[in-house]
């Protein structure tokens, strides 16, 4: 099945999207945005586009409500050139599953691009790739959040729960055992300690990714640079901490929490932080947070694009 | 200060366990002291003492000598009875081994390596005893806004204000490494019981299965409470078992104490561990015809320790519950069972565990009274929960994946040590059943 579509876009100046940045921010620090849903049914999806920059994609896979999970969606850059072809590979979204379904595409590109978009084509899956891409969502680990201590999302195969699965089978086979206990208490804890080693291996690999991130880049993933920016502050007589961010409550807690007994607020200002801001900006040793200005001097940035300004007298 | 709290710890096991090995006695060292220690806390702060480090080393030195007094002019021959273990297949010994490894690598990368991550720590948990420790005080108020549950019971907070005494500024491996250090020590001591009682192959596998529920692992990372009190639980639980298989009365009691720490935990220390087990215990008394004052004796260590926590709720002027008036609005949430069901089937929270729970529970019935008993207080925690988020407005939490299923942890946990006790005579090799 394919969808033919062209988009013009308009344009304007600002920076473009930082990898692994959300794609609200993305969208906001772009210079121009266009997106559009395409219902087919296929395991990759064929853009044909023309532009003179790099083309930043992302690709949520839509529910039956339009709502979609975070963590589901692709994004990948496109390399600059005329009538290019590129291969979006959905599923290896963590949600892809066989089936027609709504794919919501959005487009950022620079100021100066007038990138058209020729055609959007789904490919449909070859009976050979389902074991391949079964495999593939199989073993990508559920994503660590701020908020996998309260729930831990299941791994989908194909569109199946495998904890739904599981159960499933424990209980066909304890139906054709029904008089055999301990073949069914053998299957059943077999069962549960497999799955129990699949968390045990992710948990080895969050440990190396998080210790590595740690150590290599003083990030730890939702949490960023915070921990690294507050131990800096605190070392700097710092007296009051502003923090500028259009992320969520959690980069708030976090740095509150590290930097306590120093307040997170704009009483007794001595430092600035910038954390996943869109609306905020250093020009001229001062900077702009949403509608404020405070004159300042960089301390620190971070590779993750978190910064540390301190603030000068006239600012506190 | 660590190490005062484990001497503590260990003076009171070694009062409490004069016929244990030291081992158990060791292992049995920091949930002692983590009882002691909140009690310490408490009786300071009502007595408006600041939390200094002379304060409170000075009352766990009293305590440490008093028991180590105790201990010494108790008889103490060690039970070295061993018992034959049951054979376990090779693969399930090393997926066990395996499970328990990845949770000590993981639990300590994240307790002692990095620091406090989760958004309830950094408010409630954390926070709390960071503010605390800082302020020489147990912080009943939100400070400022800075902790959103300052109501909660303060285990916790109150080892990890002890444990920091003695340092100049809060540190986040010693805060988070105690608690690592104190789940270590609560599942090595199930581990040992559980060997007593059958054997070093289930105590393998059911310690394996309990850290094994993909939540649970998560959470040997610290920094919040939920797995305090399911440790706390399953020893109150394993010490219960130990009574009715031995019929030493003592076990009884320890089973007592640890269900009071429990409701120094958490809220929910009261309606899913005291009330349940006061059930359970009174089902077996029963059973067993035990004179009233022994009874009333054994049961005396939870009362006590509930009604301290109760009196402080009252003294302090704030709410039992953890979320106020929610919790008693009854109501019929639409929606409800189906996310209970997708919880707990489909998620990734607890794996096949409560399908497993649920398949293996009608053979734990037909084996003994023993284990018969115990499923008692996972059964009542598991519909308690199920009630309290169909029918009340914490359904809110339910739907958008907040609470339930850290809460669930603990029936799941359990359950799983008394299906466990039984598993070993079916999931054997050369057992036709």
């Amino acid at each position: 099945m394919s969808v033919l579509l062209s988009i013009l876009f308009a344009l304007a100046p600002l920076s473009f999207a930082q990898e692994e940045t959300p794609l609200d921010l993305a969208i906001a620090r772009a210079g121009s945005h266009a997106s559009a849903d395409f219902t087919g049914n296929g395991s990759t999806m064929k853009l044909t586009y023309t532009s003179k920059q790099p083309l930043h994609i992302s690709v949520l896979l839509l529910k039956s409500d339009g709502s979609f999970v975070a963590s589901e969606t692709l994004a990948q850059v496109l390399d600059a050139g005329e009538t290019k072809s590129a291969i979006i590979p959905l599923a290896s979204s963590r949600g892809w599953r066989p089936g027609e379904a709504v794919y919501r595409l959005h487009i950022l590109a620079e100021k100066g691009d007038e990138p058209r978009l020729l055609a959007v084509e789904f490919q449909k899956t070859g009976l050979m790739e389902y074991p391949k891409i079964a495999a593939s969502q199989f073993l990508r680990a559920p994503e660590f959040t701020p908020s996998v201590y309260h729930r831990i999302p299941s791994r989908h195969v194909l569109g199946v729960s495998i904890t739904t699965l599981a159960g499933l089978l424990l209980i066909f086979i304890a139906c054709i055992n029904r008089m055999r206990k301990g073949s069914i208490a053998a299957v059943t804890v077999a069962t549960t300690l497999l799955l129990s080693t699949m968390t045990s291996i992710d948990v080895l690999r969050y440990s190396t990714a998080h210790l590595r991130s740690w150590f290599s880049r003083d990030t730890y993933g939702s949490a960023g640079s915070l921990y690294a920016a507050a131990e800096i502050i605190r070392s700097d007589n710092a007296t009051g901490v502003l923090l500028c961010t259009d992320d969520t409550s959690y980069p708030e807690v976090i740095l509150q929490y590290a930097l306590y007994p120093i307040r997170v607020s704009d009483e007794k200002l001595s430092h600035i932080v910038v954390h996943r801001s869109v609306h905020s900006s250093f020009k001229e040793n001062v900077v702009q947070c949403n509608d404020k200005h405070y004159p300042s001097s960089l301390v620190r940035e971070f590779p993750d694009g978190t910064k540390i300004f301190r603030t000068t007298p006239s600012a506190s | 200060m660590l190490a005062v709290l484990w001497a503590t710890g260990f003076s009171l096991s070694r009062l409490m366990l004069p016929h244990s090995s030291k081992l158990i006695s060791a292992s049995l060292a920091l949930p002692f002291a983590g009882i002691a220690n909140v009690m310490i806390v408490l009786f300071l702060d009502l007595l408006s003492i600041p939390l200094s480090p002379v304060a409170i080393l000075l009352s766990l030195m009293i305590i440490c000598i008093a028991a180590h007094i105790g201990a010494a002019r108790s008889v103490t021959v060690e039970d070295d009875h061993v018992v034959q273990a049951y054979p376990m297949n090779v693969t399930f010994r090393i997926l066990c081994a395996f499970i328990l490894a990845s949770a000590l690598i993981y639990g300590f990368s994240h307790a002692v390596l990095l620091p406090t991550f989760h958004y309830d720590s950094a408010t409630n948990w954390n926070m709390r005893s960071k503010i605390g420790f800082l302020e020489k005080r147990l912080p009943f108020d939100d400070a400022g806004g800075l902790i959103r549950k300052p109501h909660y019971p303060p285990l916790y907070h109150a080892l990890q204000i002890t444990a920091m005494q003695g340092q100049n500024d809060w540190r986040e491996p010693i805060a988070n490494g105690t608690h690592f250090l104190l789940t270590l020590s609560a599942f090595t001591a199930v581990y040992l019981i559980i060997r007593k009682l059958r054997g070093g192959n289930t105590a393998l596998l059911t310690v394996a299965l309990i850290i094994g529920i993909p939540l649970l692992t998560l959470h040997t990372g610290q920094s919040y409470a939920d797995l305090t009190l399911v440790q706390t639980a399953l020893l109150s639980l394993v010490f219960f078992l130990w009574w009715i298989e031995s019929g030493t009365t003592r076990y009884l009691l320890l089973s007592s104490i640890f269900v009071g720490g429990c409701v120094l935990t958490k809220s929910e220390g009261i309606p899913f561990c005291f009330l349940p087990w006061t059930v359970m215990t009174l089902l077996q008394v029963r059973k067993q015809r035990l004179a009233l004052v022994t009874v009333l004796r054994m049961l005396a260590p939870a009362a006590l320790l509930s009604l301290l926590w109760i009196s402080t709720v009252a003294l302090k002027d704030v709410p039992l519950s953890p979320h106020g008036a929610s919790d008693v609005l009854f109501g019929w949430n639409k929606g409800a069972l189906s996310a209970i069901a997708q919880s707990l089937f489909s998620e990734g929270s607890f794996g096949v565990t409560w399908c497993a729970i649920l398949l293996l529970l009608p053979f734990t019935m037909g084996t003994s009274n023993t284990l018969r008993v115990g499923l008692v207080w996972g059964a009542a925690a598991s519909l308690g929960y199920v009630a309290l988020y169909a029918f009340t407005d914490n359904a809110v939490y339910l739907l958008s994946g907040q609470s339930f299923d850290r809460q669930m942890l603990l029936p799941a946990s359990l359950f799983i040590l008394s299906i466990g006790l039984s598993l070993s005579n079916l999931v054997n090799p050369g057992n036709g059943n």
